[in-house]
C-alpha cells in the first residue's frame, strides 16, 4: 500500500517545520502573546470573519490584554518551557476548537503540529490564512512553530508526527482516539486526550422566573444548547429543573417558546434532523412507558422524564434533542453525572450549594461547573486538565 | 389473511375514489394500530409516549407513525417469539448499509406476495411470461437473512414462467444466457426484473460497452429499490429510460417505490410519471418542521402506511425519502387515489459527533 498517495492539504506554515527542532519557549512568552494579539486585532478587523461568532469569540479571547491577564494567574517566575513539539489532532464536532488547542500549546511554550478535520469549515479556514499571512510577514520568527494541515487517515505523516512529537493531544471521539492511540510515540512523550463528552442544565425554576428578563437567560440556555448543533461536548443534553410543579410548567412555557423563536433562525436545520431525532425517542419511549415527547416543533423536541438515567442518555442524538426533567434536589442529576459528563451549566443555584453538592456526591464526572450562557467558553484547563501544565515542564531548584 | 386484506384483494386496486378509500383504510389501519399495541409492548410504549388515543381519532392522517430507522436498531414484533417461521429480512439491496429487521410470519409473507401481484397486474398485466433476472444467480442463495434484493426477486417471480439470470456471479453480462433467452422469447413479451443500481451499472452500461446489439423490445422492465444509489450518482429518470431505449430498445419500464419494511404494498409509476398509492397502501407528505401535511406540490418527508404488516408493527412508517403530494384521483393515467412524487433520499446529516476525527 502507498501511502504517499494519501491526500495532505498545507493550511498554515510550511512543510519543512515538521521535521524541524525548535527550542522550546517559556511559557506565555512575548512574542507568542504578541502574536496571538496580533491574529486578535486581524481577525477583528476582517469583515469577512464577522459572520462567525465562533471566530468573533476566538479573535476576543486572544487579545493581549486577557492573555496578559491569564498569565497572571500562572507562575511566569519559575522557569518552565514547553515539552518541545506538540502534536494536536482535533475533532469534526466543533469548528475552531483547534485554534484553542494550538493557542493553549503555544502559550505552554511548545512548537505545534495541528491535524484539522477533514471538514471544511469557512471559519477553520479564514483562521488559517490569517495565521499564515502573519508568520510570512512580522512573525517570521513564528513561522517553524505553527503547522496546520489536514490529511487522510493513515497519512505517514501522522506516524512521523506521534514519533517527533513531545506531547500528543488528542480531541475526538473514542474510537477516532483508540485508532491513532496505536501511532507509537517516543519514549518519553506524554500524551492527553479529550474524548467525547457530554453536558447538562439545571436550572431553578423560581429563580428563572423571577429575573427580570427571563427570556434573555433562554436565549443563554439556546447559545449553550445548540452550539455546534448541539454535537459539541458542552452542549446540555439534558435539563434539570429545581422547584414546583407550577413553576416549573410556567419556566417550561418561557424558555421553550424563546428557543422555538431563536431556532426559526437555525440554517443548519435539515429535514432528515427531525425524521432522527423522532427516531431516537421513539427507541427512547419504547424501552421507558414513562417518557412523554414535548415537541411544539421538530426544532427542539423534548423528551420528559421523570427520572434522568445513563439508559436515555445513550439514546440521544443531536441538533435539538433534550432529556428533560424536574426534581426538588440536584440528586436527580447524580445518575447521569458518570465520568462522560463534562460540564453543568446552571443558573439560580448558589455555587456554595453546588460546590456541596458535588462534594458530598463524588461523581465519576463534571469537570466544569458554569453558569448558564458560558459553556462553549474555552478554558487552559479542560477536562479538568490544566493544559499549559500538561503541555510544559518546570525546571526545579532545590 | 385478514379480512380487510381479502375484501381489498377482490376489487381493483386503483378503483375506488379517496373518499370510498379513506371509509374502508381508515378503520382497517386504525386495527391495525390496536392489534400491534396489544401484540408488541415497544410499540405500546410509544404509543403512550406519544399520548396517543385511538378513540380521538377519524382519519388515517392523524395514525401515529414510526420512523423506517427504527427497524435497524430495534426488533419490533408482533408475534410470539417461539414462532418458527419469522425471518428477518435485510436492506438496502446496493448499498450494503444497515439491516433491516423485519419479523415476518406465513401470514404477512402471503399477503405481501398476494398484494404484489394484485397491484402489478395493473401495470404489466396478469399473465406468467419468461423473467430475464438482471442480477446474479447467488443473490437468491439463503443466508442469515433474506437480502431487500433477493426478497424483490422472489416476489417479481411469481408473474415468471421461467427464470433466468442475466448476470454471472462476478455481475458481468451472461451473454449465451441472455441470447437463449431472447432467443426462446421469440420477441416477447417477456419480464426484465432488477433492482434500478443494478439495471443501470450491470445491465444498461455493460449492454452500452458490448459490440452485440440485443434487442429487448418486446420486454416489460419492472424495476425499483436501488435507486437511491442511481441519485447519488445523479442520474435522472429520463436518462435512465432513454438510455435502455437507445442500447436494447427496451421502451415498457415501470419503475416501483416500496421499502423492505413494507414489502408487497409497492407504489408502481404510471405512464404519466406519477407514483400511485393502491387501496392497500397511503401515502402523505410531512413537512420537516413539525410534521404536519404538505401542501399538494409542496416537497416533505414520505410517510408511508401499508395495511400487510401484521407480524410487526410497521404499517406506517416515516421514511428518510423526500417527496411531492400532487394530487387525488385526478391522474391522467386514470388510476383513482393518490399520486406523488418520489424527489430521492433526504439529505443526510454529516457525521458531527467529536467521533469523526479521521473519518470527518
Amino acid at each position: 500500500m502507498s501511502t504517499q498517495d494519501k491526500k495532505f492539504v498545507l493550511l498554515t506554515g510550511e512543510l519543512s517545520s515538521l521535521e524541524q527542532d525548535m527550542p522550546p519557549f517559556s511559557i506565555f512568552e512575548e512574542q507568542v502573546l504578541q502574536f496571538l494579539n496580533a491574529l486578535s486585532i486581524r481577525l477583528r478587523r476582517n469583515p469577512e470573519a464577522h459572520p462567525f461568532p465562533d471566530l468573533s469569540a476566538f479573535a476576543f479571547w486572544c487579545r493581549g490584554s486577557h492573555l496578559r491577564q491569564l498569565a497572571k494567574g500562572q507562575n511566569t517566575e519559575s522557569l518552565c518551557f514547553g515539552r518541545g513539539l506538540a502534536f494536536h489532532v482535533c475533532p469534526g464536532n466543533v469548528p475552531l476548537n483547534f485554534a484553542y488547542s494550538l493557542a493553549a500549546g503555544l502559550l505552554a511554550g511548545c512548537a505545534c503540529a495541528v491535524r484539522l478535520s477533514s471538514r471544511d469549515f469557512p471559519q477553520a479556514r479564514l483562521l488559517c490564512r490569517e495565521m499564515d499571512a502573519l508568520l510570512h510577514a512580522e512573525f517570521r520568527g513564528l513561522l517553524p512553530y505553527i503547522t496546520c494541515f489536514q490529511c487522510e487517515h493513515g497519512h505517514p505523516v501522522l506516524a512521523r508526527l506521534s514519533e517527533r512529537c513531545g506531547v500528543r493531544v488528542l480531541w475526538g471521539g473514542d474510537e477516532a482516539i483508540r485508532q491513532i492511540r496505536q501511532l507509537p510515540l517516543s519514549p518519553r512523550a506524554v500524551e492527553f486526550s479529550f474524548a467525547s463528552r457530554y453536558s447538562v442544565c439545571v436550572i431553578d425554576a423560581g429563580a428563572f422566573l423571577s429575573d427580570p428578563n427571563p427570556e434573555q437567560l433562554s436565549e443563554r440556555f439556546y447559545s449553550d444548547a445548540y452550539f455546534a448543533g448541539q454535537w459539541a461536548c458542552t452542549s446540555p443534553r439534558a435539563l434539570l429543573w429545581l422547584g414546583e410543579n407550577t413553576q416549573v410548567e410556567a419556566a417550561q412555557k418561557i424558555l421553550w417558546q424563546e428557543v422555538e423563536r431563536l431556532c426559526q433562525n437555525r440554517a443548519d436545520f435539515l429535514p432528515v434532523h427531525a425524521v432522527k431525532k423522532r427516531e431516537h425517542f421513539c427507541r427512547m419511549a419504547a424501552q421507558n412507558p414513562e417518557v412523554r415527547l414535548c415537541a411544539q416543533s421538530n426544532h427542539a423536541v423534548r423528551v420528559l422524564t421523570p427520572r434522568l438515567t445513563p439508559e436515555l442518555l445513550e439514546l440521544w442524538t443531536g441538533d435539538g434533542l433534550f432529556l428533560e426533567t424536574h426534581a426538588q434536589t440536584l440528586d436527580a442529576l447524580l445518575p447521569i453525572l458518570g465520568e462522560r459528563c463534562q460540564t453543568l451549566c446552571y443558573y439560580g443555584i448558589e455555587t456554595a450549594e453546588l460546590r456541596e453538592f458535588l462534594r458530598r456526591a463524588r461523581p465519576a464526572g463534571v469537570d466544569r461547573v458554569v453558569p448558564l450562557g458560558s459553556s462553549m467558553q474555552f478554558s487552559l484547563v479542560w477536562d479538568g486538565i490544566d493544559l499549559i501544565r500538561a503541555m510544559s515542564r518546570s525546571v526545579e531548584f532545590s | 389473511m385478514t379480512k380487510d386484506v381479502a375484501h381489498l384483494l377482490e376489487i381493483p386496486p386503483f378503483s375506488l375514489p379517496q373518499s370510498a378509500k379513506e371509509a374502508l383504510f381508515f378503520p382497517a389501519a386504525l386495527e391495525l394500530t390496536r392489534y400491534h399495541s396489544a401484540h408488541c409492548e415497544p410499540y405500546a410504549n410509544i404509543l403512550r409516549a406519544l399520548e396517543f388515543d385511538p378513540e380521538t381519532i377519524h382519519s388515517t392522517q392523524e395514525l401515529p407513525f414510526l420512523p423506517s430507522g427504527l427497524f435497524k436498531s430495534m426488533r419490533l414484533s408482533s408475534v410470539p417469539s417461539e414462532q418458527e417461521y419469522a425471518r428477518s429480512l435485510t436492506s438496502s439491496g446496493t448499498t450494503g448499509s444497515q439491516t433491516v429487521h423485519v419479523e415476518l410470519d406465513r401470514e404477512t409473507s402471503a399477503d405481501q406476495q398476494r398484494a404484489l401481484a394484485h397491484i402489478a397486474a395493473d401495470f404489466i398485466g396478469g399473465a406468467r411470461l419468461p423473467m430475464l433476472i438482471l442480477d446474479q444467480p447467488s443473490i437468491l442463495a439463503y443466508g442469515s437473512g433474506l437480502s431487500a434484493r433477493a426478497a424483490g426477486i422472489l416476489g417479481f417471480s411469481i408473474f415468471a414462467r421461467r427464470r433466468v439470470f442475466a448476470l454471472r456471479e462476478d455481475l458481468t453480462l451472461d451473454l449465451p444466457a441472455i441470447r437463449a433467452f431472447l432467443e426462446q422469447a421469440n420477441g416477447g413479451p417477456f419480464l426484465l426484473f432488477g433492482f434500478t443500481f443494478m439495471v443501470w451499472k450491470y445491465f444498461c452500461q455493460a449492454l452500452r460497452d458490448s459490440a452485440e446489439h440485443l434487442d429487448f423490445s418486446g420486454g416489460i422492465l419492472i424495476h425499483g429499490g436501488g435507486w437511491k444509489k442511481l441519485l447519488d450518482q445523479a442520474v435522472p429518470p429520463e436518462e435512465f429510460q432513454r438510455a435502455l431505449n437507445e442500447c436494447c430498445g427496451l421502451h415498457r419500464i415501470y419503475n416501483y417505490y416500496g421499502m423492505a419494511e413494507q414489502a408487497g404494498s409497492v407504489f408502481f409509476q404510471c405512464e404519466a410519471g406519477r407514483f400511485h398509492a393502491s387501496e392497500l397502501s397511503e401515502v402523505f407528505v410531512r413537512r420537516a418542521e413539525d410534521f404536519s401535511l404538505c401542501e399538494p406540490r409542496e416537497a416533505g418527508i414520505l410517510q408511508v402506511l401499508s395495511l400487510l404488516p401484521r407480524s410487526y408493527p410497521g404499517h406506517s412508517l416515516l421514511t428518510e425519502d423526500e417527496g411531492v403530494f400532487l394530487g387525488v384521483d385526478d391522474c391522467p393515467c386514470g388510476r383513482l387515489g393518490k399520486n406523488f412524487l418520489v424527489s430521492g433520499r433526504l439529505q443526510q446529516a454529516q457525521l458531527r459527533g467529536c467521533s469523526d476525527v479521521y473519518a470527518g
